[in-house]
């Protein structure tokens, strides 16, 4: 059996994959893009993973999925955690408290994430009525968020973990709905510090770089 | 001395039920906090949300789980650290990392029926159905999953077995006829039978007597 190269399997945009993607790059794992490019308007034709999407091996067939040998999951949060275990990017710490608070963290950035999204997709009316809330809201998880990073470089310490990539590209999203989104220091510096990172240069400044593709598909309001 | 554990969250199965039937297996020591949101039509959250902001949690929200120094919201990071403290993780690595991938399916699977249940009476009505065909498909990728084995894991049982089993659980009480797999009928009995659940599943005043959702849900 040939130990192919590592897959990651998403739409042809940001989304939920771009935490991932930007984790695999700065851990500088070499892996392989399987793309699925949603049909223009009015159709938005998905049949090209539709046609596929239960012929893959996956237990329970979701974009984003990953196949790493006879690995193969889907669910964003796992993956990253897969990863971020496998690349050496996961916390430090031993002590429960800690690894709590981290996992924490995560599933409270995918509900921030989720906020964000929900409105992007909703149709352009109730994106345009509700925006304004959505963006209060998710000012309020932008305060939690400075009061855990605390004077921390990331999440976890000194010590960049799955964590950063999560909420880096789920500040930037909300960045993108609104410039002036990031009202802390902290937290400005912190997104900073992780575009100034070297092992991202590549990532952040190739013209044909996934950073620079939509958020969102190509049906959503907001993309 | 260190406070007895407390799982705080509404006087409803909800999200919590997982982490109590897991609490229930371990036969752990713990408080119940409960908060009762008032009658319709306003349903005051107000015993929440007088307290929400002072009880030291970073990400305020419900259930929270107070464990000494640890106070964590969010289900499943407090699966995983019930799963942890009592022993109940998976043991290799690639199996904790598909019980992970159960435990958010588990969650899309639970969060698909919330985000109708609680919508006005005639917008549940008219998804009711498209809600259990949904639920039946991810139901059997879980049987699938399942296959032989006697727990998710494997042979021995895990914090995910809990946090699947709640959310199976709540669709039956939707449409009693909704698992198929005969495989995953077994597997909801050997839980119901485990000696140290007993009290937990039979006893007149246990949690899993509460409503699923809500007072303002259309379906609780």
């Amino acid at each position: 059996m040939s130990s192919s190269k590592m897959k990651l399997g998403y739409w042809k945009i940001r989304g939920l994959a771009e935490p991932i993607r930007m984790l695999l790059h700065y851990a500088g794992v070499d892996f392989e893009e399987v793309v699925y490019e949603q049909g223009d308007g009015p159709g938005f034709d998905k049949s090209c993973w539709f046609d596929v999407k239960f012929t893959l091996g996956l237990d329970f067939p979701n974009l984003p999925y990953l196949m790493d040998g006879d690995v193969k999951l889907t669910q964003t949060v796992s993956i990253l955690h897969y990863l971020s275990a496998k690349t050496g990017l996961y916390p430090k710490s031993s002590n429960p408290a800690d690894i709590s608070r981290y996992d924490m963290i995560d599933h409270v950035i995918i509900d921030f994430f989720f906020v964000g999204i929900r409105l992007c997709y909703s149709p352009p009316d109730a994106f345009a009525a509700n925006k304004a809330a959505v963006i209060e809201r998710g000012k309020d998880f932008m305060k939690q968020f400075s009061s855990a990073l605390g004077d921390n470089k990331y999440f976890a310490g000194d010590d960049i973990t799955g964590t950063d990539f999560l909420m880096f590209e789920a500040i930037d999203m909300f960045v993108k709905l609104d410039s002036a989104f990031i009202e802390q220091d902290n937290l400005k510096k912190y997104m900073e510090r992780i575009r100034d990172l070297p092992q991202l240069q590549k990532y952040f400044t190739s013209p044909d770089s996934t950073h620079n593709w939509a958020l969102n598909n190509k049906h959503a309001s907001f993309r | 001395m260190a406070d007895k554990m407390k799982l705080g969250y509404w006087k409803i199965r909800g999200l919590a039920e997982p982490i109590r039937a897991l609490l229930a297996f371990v036969e752990a020591d713990y408080e119940e906090v409960v908060y009762e949101c008032g009658d319709a039509p306003d349903f005051d959250k107000s015993c929440w949300l007088d307290v929400k902001f002072n009880l030291g949690l970073e990400f305020p929200n419900l259930p929270y789980l107070f464990d000494g120094d640890v106070k964590i919201t969010q289900t499943v990071a407090i699966m995983h650290y019930l799963s942890n403290k009592y022993g109940l993780n998976p043991k290799e690595f690639a199996v904790h990392a598909q019980c992970d991938m159960l435990d958010h399916v588990a969650i899309d699977l639970t969060n698909m029926g919330t985000r109708l249940f609680y919508q006005p009476k005639e917008a549940f009505e008219a998804g009711r159905d498209g809600l259990v065909k949904n639920a039946k498909g991810m139901i059997s990728q879980f049987a699938a999953f399942l296959g032989s084995k006697t727990y998710f894991a494997g042979d021995y049982i895990t914090g995910t077995d809990f946090l699947v089993f709640e959310t199976i659980d709540k669709y039956t009480v939707l449409e009693p006829t909704i698992i198929e797999e005969e495989n995953l009928k077994n597997w909801m009995k050997r839980i119901r039978e485990l000696p140290t659940m007993h009290k937990y599943f039979n006893d007149p005043s246990t949690t899993r007597n509460w409503p699923l959702n809500n007072k303002m849900a259309a379906f609780k």
